[in-house]
């Protein structure tokens, strides 16, 4: 059983996790304390109980339950579940073979832990805002809660790992900072300073290859495949534009050099069809082309329909909305079934 | 750089005893499988050494750090049938073909199931084994297309951007892809029964995305793009602070409004959000990224200087925690005997990180695998290697960036700089870091 005594979306995915896995989680909290949609999905599926962990009545109810438990999530920060009254000391007491996960913006220890953090300065302080964006604007944040999603995830791995090993171990803490959690996602920049002393930044004013680009109704990633072998030969031949298989368009170099010719080449050609049709044309070449979709584009697609991706979700106690909504219900299918978290039926089209 | 972190205790290994075979390739699932060696899974990663693949050695230690290299010619019937004798012996199998590929080779789950009715497999591909898209061939920047990740982020009004990392659809699945297959470990552990893991970078992505999506279902639209806005906060942006490529990420909520000013030295007592942005954009302007963080983060409110590589490696905080690990080469890589990299992204307490060993060349490892877990003598692996079913060390060597110690910027570098594709550039990083040249 996994105790979720998660106050962000860090903790509660952490815990959405090990769910996801097959164990059974209880989150003690008060009732109404999902305040937006990523708190209401993170915690979706597990049980409640209604008491604030902050106070006597709340205390009271982990403390006679700790027995019972083979986990225990928080994401209070150093010295949080302290005050909320529970030492590791006395909870090791209490279930000597206990995994707690503890998941912080800079850790448990070292000289910044404590500090206060945001899903902004995450992504700052783990270095992939330094990556992001354009040259000529300022680094820029991803997609909502990545930052929290990813610790909460790796921190699921953690925990899991710990819970198999099972009666060969003792109790064991997981300290995961927020921080490290978004480097793991830009390895390739360190190693490439730590080797070659050069330090990646964000989009320049050329591009080894195509980016996301408009086609005729909305964006496409027209990308010919990976940067250091991408065969402009066939390139060339999918698209129409016979420049494209001269020697200057051969190399990621040459590319670079001759930018705004590549570009004022492509722009106009991929503007002559929809995203939809370049999309499934290309993969007939063995390109790998993307179609660029929104989170709405989702809802409606009929692979992850068909594949069983979505489920229904009942939203009444959330501040955010009432009544019924679609969400992704787990990330991979397991022996042809998606595993998730509740019993919902699979949603269906919107 | 420390070799195993700063804590008094050994590694916890709590993967050690779980035998995974990977046929893998590019970063997915090798991101994956680098987690599980890490935890202390032996990851016996399979690749062809009929291919003359060059890989910057950088991220080959990155990816494949800790693992045990095995190298078989699968076009041949023999090699098929060793692996799927080896598949029958290990606790795990997991692989990132397609489907088609799969069956070419008889590596099929079904097929591999006959020998191991309990057996774990996971397939990482783009979009799917089922369904209209299952053979779509795709590498990540697609995926954070597809999944709508790069639409849900960058400048409001812009070009659409993606994630700044050209790994990142990769490695989020490969996280997913670690966690499936621990998931399956302790399944089995409970039921004996095996599974079959079918994860798509495309979902992976999609489902990293679960918030956006739920609130399109409520609203009706689309997440937009928001450049470095957060609704709920009172104040919060990415500031220029003194120097070149100098920024710092800041996030003031609601209730912080006076202690904002008070850092500021604003006489006002609670001025409107967006006086605060801009009187906050005009301090940062004149003190250094750090030091602004750190005034922030003293009155409470977070910060962070926007970290880069290098600033990141030599960062104190990271360096106690013992992030990150050196990987020892045999022979020196431009002059220095080992490189830092990250381990494991989080620390059991009271334990050390893991130690890292570098990535084996293709089939590095073929010999002792097929004796260890196949029980092959000495005579049959020789068969099998002049047979060119299997391979062993020197096939293909990893590459790593040229060793040059130049007097002036190489003509190429001076160009990225120009291009802004870099952000800077240190002739010899190991003095910079402080690494040992022994």
């Amino acid at each position: 059983m996994i105790l979720d005594l998660s106050v962000g979306v860090a903790g509660a995915f952490c815990a959405r996790m090990l769910q996801q896995i097959g164990n059974e989680a209880v989150r003690v909290a008060p009732e109404d304390s999902d305040t937006d949609t990523a708190m209401a999905w993170a915690n979706s599926g597990k049980r409640l109980i209604d008491r604030d962990p902050a106070t006597v009545d709340g205390l009271e109810w982990i403390r006679q339950h700790l027995t019972e438990m083979d986990c225990l999530v928080e994401d209070r920060g150093p010295g949080g579940l302290e005050a909320l009254g529970l030492t590791e000391a006395a909870l090791r007491e209490a279930t000597p073979g206990l995994v707690l996960v503890r998941i912080s913006e800079f850790g448990q220890t070292g000289p910044l832990a404590g500090n206060a953090g945001s899903e902004l300065v995450n992504l700052a302080a783990g270095g992939m805002l330094f990556l992001t964006g354009t040259w000529d604007r300022p680094p820029v944040q991803l997609a909502p809660y990545q930052a929290q999603l990813t610790a909460g995830l790796l921190a699921a791995l953690a925990a899991a790992a710990a819970l198999l090993a099972g009666d060969s171990r003792e109790g064991v803490t997981v300290d995961l900072s927020k921080q490290e959690a978004v480097l793991a996602l830009i390895n390739p920049a360190l190693s490439e300073y730590a080797y070659s002393g050069t330090i990646p930044a964000r989009d320049g004013t050329v591009a080894a290859m195509a980016r996301i680009e408009q086609a005729k109704d909305t964006f496409v990633y027209a990308g010919p495949g990976a940067a250091a072998n991408a065969d402009y030969q066939r390139y060339s031949t999918f698209l129409g534009i016979p420049e494209f298989a001269e020697a200057r368009f051969a190399t990621a170099e040459g590319r670079m050099d001759n930018w705004q010719e590549h570009q004022r080449l492509l722009q106009p050609k991929l503007r002559e069809r929809t995203a939809q049709e370049w999309t499934e044309a290309a993969a007939e070449h063995r390109l790998t082309f993307g179609l660029a979709q929104t989170s709405l584009d989702l809802l409606d697609c009929p692979v992850l329909n068909e594949r069983g991706f979505f489920e229904k979700m009942d939203m009444p106690r959330t501040k955010i909305a009432t009544g019924t909504a679609r969400a992704p219900r787990g990330p991979y299918l397991v022996n042809g079934e998606r595993p998730g978290v509740t019993n919902a039926e699979p949603g269906e089209t919107r | 750089m420390n070799a195993a972190g700063t804590a008094p205790g050994g590694p916890f290994l709590p993967l050690a005893g779980v035998i995974v075979l990977a046929w893998e390739q590019a970063v997915a699932l090798p991101m994956a499988t680098r987690l599980l060696a890490d935890l202390g899974a032996v990851i016996i990663r399979l690749e062809a050494h009929t291919r003359g693949v060059r890989r910057a050695r950088h991220l080959v230690n990155d990816l494949a750090h800790n693992k045990t290299g095995l190298a078989v010619d699968l076009r041949q019937e023999a090699g098929q049938a060793l692996v799927r004798a080896l598949a029958a012996r290990v606790d795990v199998v997991c692989e990132n073909f397609t489907p088609r590929v799969k069956r070419q080779f008889g590596l099929t789950y079904e097929r591999l199931r006959e020998d191991r009715p309990d057996l774990i497999m996971l397939s990482l591909n783009g979009y799917g084994q089922t369904g209209p898209w299952s053979e779509r061939p795709t590498y990540g920047p697609g995926i954070e297309s597809a999944s709508g990740q790069a639409l849900s982020m960058g400048y409001d009004g812009a070009a659409p951007i993606r994630p700044g990392t050209i790994v990142y659809g990769d490695n989020i699945s490969g996280f997913y892809a670690a966690l499936a297959i621990v998931g399956a470990l302790q399944r089995r552990k409970r039921t004996g029964a095996g599974s079959y893991i079918d994860l798509a970078m495309y979902e992976a992505n999609a489902f990293h995305l679960g918030p956006s999506i739920l609130r399109s279902s409520l609203t009706g639209q689309a997440e937009p793009r928001r450049g470095n806005s957060d609704p709920d906060a009172l104040v919060q942006g990415v500031f220029a602070s003194a120097g070149t490529e100098a920024w710092v990420a800041v996030t003031v909520q609601p209730q912080q409004a006076a202690a904002l000013a008070t850092v500021l030295g604003m006489k006002e007592q609670s001025p409107a959000a967006a006086v605060l942005h801009d009187a906050l954009a005009a301090w940062a302007a004149a003190r250094t990224s750090d030091e602004a963080a750190q005034r922030l983060q003293e009155a409470g409110i977070a910060a962070s200087q926007v970290m880069h590589a290098k600033d990141l490696l030599l960062s104190p905080h990271l360096q106690a925690r013992g992030a990150f690990t050196a990987i020892e080469h045999e022979q020196p890589v431009n002059g220095y005997r080992a490189h830092p990299h990250q381990g494991l992204p989080f620390a059991y307490a009271g334990h050390a990180r893991p130690p890292l060993r570098e990535a084996p060349a293709v089939g590095q490892d073929s010999r002792s695998v097929l004796q260890q877990i196949l029980r092959l003598d000495s005579s049959e692996i020789d068969a099998l290697i002049a047979s060119g079913v299997v391979g062993e060390t020197g096939a293909v060597v990893t590459t790593s960036p040229p060793n040059t110690t130049p007097v002036e910027l190489p003509v190429s570098i001076a160009k990225r700089l120009e291009r802004r594709l870099i952000a800077g550039y240190d002739s010899d990083p190991g003095a910079a870091l402080g690494l040992d040249q022994r």
